[in-house]
């Protein structure tokens, strides 16, 4: 009887075992899902920030406010350090790429403002294309980090 | 003295740029050209006139500087430059010319410049 009695509660301690191996399982996976997904949302949120910098810039550069264009750029060129330091390792070669672009241009448009002297026609010309360059590539990556953020776990 | 490394790694460039494998793009700077390569660095050639070479040979010889610079995210790592010693002569302003020309589309623009020119 006694003997019976034992192999019962072996029994269910087994079945108790598995019910919780896979509750805490379940649990891990609930809990890696959500920091993922909070991490999906910190990128939208970092690229949605240097795209509204980007677009700053060309505000400034638009009204002729030079050394508030070279203010942005500079706080541009730390975002955008910090983005591929922050997301090294999660961001696909592509944006990486677009990234050391957008700090080529901006360094660039830093180096043609800095000069003192009246900026001719050529020198604007080449401002605005650079820039547009910069915002585009912010407002591409801010999509793509959304489109990320939005789709889910398989594809981050 | 520069490095057997960076030599290698400016004869890389040089016959990547021939193969069009670099895609370089203009900057806001009228001699600056950048290229991102590999998700990993970035490329920049430019030109500067040498102004105390200027006015040695006179005005009507110019002498231009070229540099090559790689970065990663961080930092610059290297420069070459065309007065480097181990740097063929020439090769610096063949590679400067070549990313330029990539850079603008000039095969494009010549085509189409020579459709114009058959329609005069």
């Amino acid at each position: 009887m006694f003997n019976f009695l034992g192999n019962l509660a072996s029994l269910f301690g087994l079945v108790f075992s598995f019910l919780a191996f896979v509750f805490a399982k379940s649990a891990s996976t609930a809990a890696r899902q959500a920091r993922n997904a909070m991490m999906r949302q910190s990128l939208s949120k970092d690229m949605s920030s240097a795209a509204r910098t980007a677009g700053e810039v060309d505000m400034y550069l638009r009204t002729d406010r030079r050394e508030m264009a070279l203010l942005r750029i500079s706080d541009l060129i730390n975002q955008t350090g910090y983005l591929n330091g922050r997301w090294e390792d999660r961001l696909p070669k592509k944006s990486k790429d677009n990234l050391f672009r957008a700090v080529g241009q901006l360094r660039s448009m830093h180096a043609v403002l800095s000069v003192a002297r009246e900026l001719i026609p050529e020198d604007q010309a080449r401002l605005a294309r650079s820039c547009q360059e910069v915002s585009e590539i912010f407002s591409m990556e801010h999509g793509a980090a959304a489109r990320v953020a939005e789709a889910g776990e398989e594809q981050w | 003295m520069v490095d057997e490394k960076l030599i290698k790694f400016f004869e890389g460039v040089l016959s990547k740029t021939k193969e069009g494998k670099i895609p370089w793009e203009p900057t806001a700077q009228e001699s600056n050209f950048i290229a991102a390569i590999g998700g990993q660095f970035s490329l920049s050639i430019s030109s500067q006139a040498d102004r105390y070479s200027t006015a040695a040979r006179g005005i009507f010889e110019p002498l231009e500087k070229y540099a090559l610079v790689l970065r990663d995210m961080h930092d610059r790592i290297a420069t070459v430059a065309d007065s480097d010693e181990g740097i063929r002569p020439g090769a610096m302003r063949e590679l400067y010319e070549t990313a330029r020309y990539q850079a603008v589309h000039g095969g494009e623009k010549i085509n189409k410049a020579i459709e114009v020119l058959q329609t005069l």
